[in-house]
């Protein structure tokens, strides 16, 4: 039986009927159009489907969307502000970190993660913080660099 | 009727969401067998979308505030609330400090994402033959503390597992705590593995170690925890035996390891398996007999 | 080297902004008003026939729109492969029996995915079970289970459609051959009469999978009212996904549209018309309503495509100073219970290897055997992967035995640049030699080589072609001026991560004297596109891209000879640059572009400056190289690769630590410097998985492994330091010199790390993926 819940997702709050099976990615990408969080794999092994729960990188996958209620969600949608490219997302840009575009919602929002709680990580540490979310394209070497050149910025901005 | 084995799908559930440790063993109890307690839920919905399990109510403990704590006094030991996330139990750094192995393993499990919705008790409960933060556990002698609607009992954690994905949890109890005292003096521990396949993967051997020195080469105590070589978590009791209160040599620690093997009972990939607990065992003693002689 | 303004700089890719904010729009991503939800009901038999099925309780369900079983699409059949001589074998669902376990037999509409699911359990039906059987030295033996007997042709052929003045006619099958191949040349018995040292060795490949992030998946959308199919749908070239969908729908081609989404990642497994596509046309067009399938990733593992497995025996004949003199290839392609691409993959496992070394007596011998299991399609080099994993570390083995260095022996047996090959083609250029030289340096060959201590380096080439003909053999593109001066490019090429949005961007900018930002790019629709080459024929860039280089010089032409009128000069005494055009002796007198514009539509009857541009993959060959006989023109222009690999074992638990790859590639030129290196990169990776990690596990015919919990493809961890060395060549017949990247590479590092890790601790592992136990089991049998 549809149940009524609220969700608040990249600042805005909406009010849904669903049933409580409903899962968040499917909430997000069908009820509320959100279609930049990505379906994979069905089983949480690829971090597709990766958002943001207040500031913490879960899978929407294997999240209920009633379960989501009374926090702040982030996903890709929600990274720019104002037209202007959140500095991972302009980073991902200049270094050729892109290239079939799949994997790249997901691992923007777990690199914001690591840098939100550690500004200045290592390549080890990027690689560990991004070692679940799977990308058959790039072979992660530019993604890496664009994590460590975002990072990099944010430190010489500051 | 048709197997859909490759078509995954959630039947329908009522979500009840309980206030309190009492209401959440109510509902489980009322619900006795149609009922499942949902924490992080990664494990959970997993086996339902496999369809493995089909609960007409998911009894969420997620809200029960008092759930989520790690507490630490050198008198009372570790204390750990079931809802502990396993991010907050790897990166814990009073954890970290005195219970290394337990931090270690913790951050073994799953990925990131997954670390960060699962929980400590959610972990436990599953019960699978390689759930990574139980060797730990076990070589940390760990009690768990058991709560239902009529009352309170604290089980052993070796005496917890019956079967793969078995517990001596009752359908309407509920896992509340884990206690694990302060190691003796002169004790440390790690905890080793290898993976399935790739290094962000499932384990395929675990090996904890908890080894207490009586003088820089005599060991007082060593207890060895195994998952993933058994249809549960085990300890290598008779491998255990033979360091116990001898002189660490690499002869005697190769032996050991080798009865570790021994004991193992491995189904899939069984021959590796065994080879491999021989060889974590071994490494894990000595990266253990290292850090005590620093 | 011509100075280039736009081409071969590392321009930002044009789809990157869109891909990083989520407004990328994948065929999951599309949404239709009154959208039904299509799902299968897969066999969960390896071989059996089908009794009875009765779909009456599922077609009365609420929500259920429409259920179809294999007599509404009896006789429809398509193939990857259907030519006169191997007529097309598939169906959308079956029959009269089904073949591997997830084909297809029934399939349902719903107004929801759940709903659709319900209705499949609804659906009952009565298999009788038949022997299968899953080897296939097994199933070609006399009394193995037959699973096809005859081939019976639709009234054409594709080739027949295409053109091929030649009926296809019934094929036999005998002993489950699906498939022959066989090419030779010179003498080669007298060819291991001349050698030295003869060595015999047996490889075996298993089937592995593409594990694109987005998985496969169809919007299917009929009009009745203008019996027009709208398609979106995940693809490598929409030409050949378009005809197929016309021929088994019936439909005129062009009343069949596909429409513009980016790809999540395609490596070869997203080319041949898959059931579950032609099912979802199907079911749009029997319920009048969009349809729209997505399929598991328990579906994709199982019941669409993966890569070839193979067994091959090389027996290569030598000379003591390490002269290749003969060699002799048997290919067993177990192809599944259906073609496939086998046919191809045999052919261009000969065709891509014959540019590497030149081996004057050569005999290769192949054949696709049908087994019932899943079916095999192309995956990233489409059988050179299979076949370098044998033939070099065979040469890296001849090498170790007769005391010869394996870098120098590869050199040794090289081609040059202006060797013909015996089909006819040309090596113009043939930058292998530098592409090993530089890789074995990146890994500090010299001094790593032969240290047998656990760590050690070795080495693996690649090669492969830069289009191929295959209708409709040509690539074609438009390219108008827009008022504001900008231009706006016209080319079906779809954009599945490889960058080709940006580098055909690129290259129409450059002939423009624009930016890439001022090229608006209409692309991989088929309705707004002139007719496309299809991407997966390896052309992206030379021959795509030459098509586009013309139709932006027509442009260019166009605008010259208009500002020369303009400007009351000649041509030869103008230049462009930032959308003008300046009389180079007279900076001063200049025009912008859209000055032009307005001046040609008042001044020359409204002509509104639009150029054409389209150029043939392969002049000379009207229809296709011989893939039974490997004869016939193939390419025009090879790409090479070299990969090196170092690596560090761990002799107690068998663990392979790849430290570091080096990927050479002689790709011609680098239109994007950046996009290659993302290329190269990309196929360390893949080639890391290939030889350590990935298998498709099949067991009685059931995949066991059809999750990515199980199946495991490299992560950040795994990943080593992955050093890209590009070699560019300028190869005469490419636009500014470019040949193919991005497939070929992929092949060349299995072999790289087999050779190291035998460099490591001497254990030799014929076959992959390389365990742990693998290597295990090979150091066990070393010591005996």
């Amino acid at each position: 039986m549809k149940q009524l819940i609220k969700l608040r997702v990249n600042g805005e709050s909406y009010e849904l009927q669903v049933e409580p099976k409903r899962l968040l990615v499917d909430v997000l990408r069908d009820n509320l159009g959100l279609t930049g969080t990505k379906k994979a794999c069905e089983f949480g092994n690829c971090g597709s489907c990766t958002v943001l729960i207040n500031g913490t990188p879960v899978l929407s996958c294997l999240t209920l969307a009633i379960e989501a209620q009374g926090k702040d969600i982030l996903t890709v949608e929600g990274l720019a502000r104002n037209g202007q490219l959140h500095p991972l997302q302009q980073a991902f840009v200049e270094h050729g970190a892109i290239q079939c575009g799949f994997c790249t919602p997901g691992m923007l929002l777990s690199a914001k993660a690591l840098l939100d709680e550690n500004p200045q990580p290592t390549k080890a540490e990027i690689k560990e913080a991004l070692s679940g979310n799977l990308c058959r394209c790039t072979g992660y070497a530019k993604i890496i660099k664009a994590v460590e050149a975002a990072a990099q910025k944010t430190k010489e901005e500051k | 009727m048709a197997d859909l084995d490759y078509l995954p799908a959630l039947s329908s559930f009522d979500y009840l969401i309980p206030k309190t440790i009492k209401e959440a063993c109510s509902l489980l109890s009322k619900h006795k067998g149609k009922a499942e307690a949902i924490a992080g839920g990664t494990d959970l919905l997993v086996s339902m979308l496999k369809r493995q399990i089909s609960p007409k109510y998911l009894v969420s403990i997620k809200a029960i505030p008092e759930l989520d704590y790690i507490h630490y006094s050198q008198k009372d030991g570790l204390k750990i609330g079931a809802l502990a996330t396993l991010k907050s139990i790897a990166t814990s750094p009073i954890i970290k400090d005195k219970f290394g192995l337990l931090a270690t393993s913790c951050n073994k499990i799953g990925t990131p994402q997954v670390r960060n919705m699962g929980t400590i008790g959610g972990n436990i409960c599953k019960a699978g033959p390689s759930q990574d933060s139980i060797p730990a556990l076990l070589v940390l002698e760990a009690k768990l503390k058991l709560v239902s609607l009529k009352k309170e009992r604290v089980v052993p954690i070796d005496k917890f597992f019956i079967a793969p994905f078995q517990t001596a949890l009752d359908k309407a109890e509920l896992l509340t705590e884990i206690q694990i005292p302060t190691p003796p003096p002169r004790s440390s521990g790690c905890y080793q593995w290898i993976t399935k396949i790739t290094e962000a993967d499932e384990t395929l051997v675990g090996v904890a170690i908890l080894m207490t020195l009586e003088t820089d080469s005599i060991c007082k105590d060593i207890k060895i925890g195994l998952c993933s070589v058994a249809p549960t978590p085990m300890r290598a009791r008779k491998a255990e035996e033979v360091l116990r209160g001898k002189k660490l040599e690499s002869k005697l620690i190769e032996q050991a390891a080798q009865v570790a093997a021994e004991e193992t009972k491995p189904r899939s990939r069984a021959d590796y398996r065994r080879q491999m607990t021989s060889v974590l065992v071994k490494r894990a003693i000595n990266e253990v007999w290292q850090k005590l002689r620093r | 080297m011509a100075e280039h303004k736009v081409v071969g700089k590392p321009v930002l890719r044009v789809d990157a902004k869109s891909k990083a904010t989520g407004g990328a729009k994948y065929t999951t991503d599309i949404v239709l008003p009154r959208m039904l939800h299509g799902k299968i009901l897969r066999s969960p038999y390896p071989h059996a026939r089908i009794v009875k099925i009765d779909t009456s309780k599922a077609e009365r369900m609420p929500g259920v729109e429409a259920v179809i079983t294999g007599k509404d699409t009896a006789g429809i059949r398509f193939g990857f492969v259907d030519t006169p001589r191997y007529p097309a074998d598939e169906h959308p669902l079956a029959e009269d029996k089904v073949c591997y376990i997830g084909e297809g037999v029934a399939a349902v509409a719903a107004i929801d995915e759940d709903t659709a699911i319900e209705a499949l359990k609804l659906i009952e039906v009565k298999y009788e079970e038949l022997p299968a059987v899953f080897d296939p030295e097994e199933a070609m033996k006399d009394g193995a289970p037959k699973i096809h007997e005859i081939i019976i042709p639709a009234k054409t052929c594709a080739w027949e459609d295409w053109g091929v003045p030649r009926k296809a006619k019934p094929l036999e099958i005998k002993n489950n051959i699906a498939t022959t191949l066989n090419v030779s040349h010179g003498d080669i018995e007298q060819g291991f009469r001349e050698s030295d040292y003869i060595r015999e060795d047996r490889f075996f490949i298993p089937t592995n999978a593409h594990v694109c992030l987005e998985p496969h998946d169809i919007l299917a959308s009929y009009d009745p009212f203008y019996q027009k199919l709208d398609v979106w749908l995940g693809h490598m070239g929409y030409e050949l996904k378009r005809y197929w969908l016309a021929k088994t729908l019936g439909l005129p081609i062009a009343k069949v549209r596909t429409h513009n989404v980016y790809v999540g990642g395609a490596f070869g497994g997203k080319v041949t018309i898959f059931p579950y596509e032609v099912i979802a046309g199907f079911l749009s067009m029997k319920t009048g309503r969009p349809v729209k399938m997505v399929l598991t990733r328990h579906e994709v593992f199982a019941a669409t495509c993966s890569d070839h497995r193979m067994i091959v025996e090389v027996k290569t004949g030598v000379k003591r100073d390490g002269t290749i003199m003969a060699q002799e290839i048997k290919m067993i392609n177990d192809c599944g219970g259906y073609r496939g691409s086998s046919p191809v993959v045999m052919f261009l496992s000969y065709s891509y290897s014959k540019p590497i070394y030149n081996v004057p007596n050569i005999k290769y011998e192949g054949k696709g055997v049908y087994t019932n299991k899943m079916i095999g399609h192309p995956k990233r080099g489409h059988g050179l992967n299979q076949i370098r994993f044998a033939l070099d570390s065979q040469v890296d083995m001849i090498a170790r035995e007769l005391g010869l260095d394996t870098v120098e022996m590869m050199l040794k047996n090289l081609y040059k640049p202006g060797d013909v090959l015996p089909n006819g083609d040309i090596l113009y250029t043939y930058g292998l030699p530098e592409c090993i030289r530089k890789v074995a340096e990146a890994v500090d060959w010299k001094n790593k080589r032969g240290k047998h201590n656990g760590r050690g380096v070795g080495i693996g080439l690649g090669a492969g072609d830069s289009g191929l003909p295959y209708w409709p053999f040509a690539a074609a593109a438009i390219v108008r001026l827009n008022h504001d001066g900008t231009a706006t490019l016209y080319n079906g090429a779809v954009e599945f991560g490889q960058g080709s949005d940006t580098i055909l961007c690129q290259i129409a900018a450059e002939e423009l004297g624009m930016q890439t930002e001022d090229i608006t790019l209409i692309s991989n629709d088929s309705e707004l596109c002139p007719m496309d080459y299809n991407n997966w024929l390896s052309g992206g860039a030379k021959v795509t891209g030459e098509a586009v280089k013309r139709a932006a010089i027509d442009v260019r032409m166009q605008l010259t000879e208009c500002a020369a009128m303009a400007l009351e000069t000649k041509a030869e005494e103008l230049e462009i640059k930032d959308r003008h055009i300046y009389v180079k002796s007279d900076p001063e007198k200049k025009m912008a572009f859209d000055e032009i514009l307005r001046y040609s539509i008042q001044k020359r009857h409204g002509d509104c400056i639009i150029g054409k541009g389209y150029v043939k993959a392969v002049d000379e060959v009207e229809f296709y190289p011989s893939i039974s006989k490997g004869t016939g023109r193939f390419t025009e222009a090879y790409a090479f690769s070299a990969t090196a690999a170092e690596v560090e074992v761990d002799q107690e638990t068998g663990r392979v630590k790849v430290l570091k790859l080096a990927v050479a590639d002689d790709c011609g030129f680098d239109i994007n410097p950046v996009n290659v290196e993302g290329q190269l990169e990309s196929q360390g990776a893949m080639g890391l998985g290939d030889t350590l990690f990935e298998e498709v596990l099949i067991e009685e015919g059931k995949v066991t492994n059809p999750t990515l919990a199980d199946y495991k493809i490299p992560g950040t961890i795994d990943m080593p330091e992955i050093e890209t060395i590009s070699v560019q060549t300028v190869d005469p017949k490419g636009p500014y010199g470019a040949k193919e990247v991005g497939e070929f590479a992929r092949g060349s590092v299995p072999p790289a790390i087999a050779n190291a890790i035998f460099d490591a601790i001497g254990a030799r592992i014929y076959s992959l993926p390389i365990t742990p136990e693998k290597i295990l089991e090979a150091l066990k049998n070393k010591k005996k």
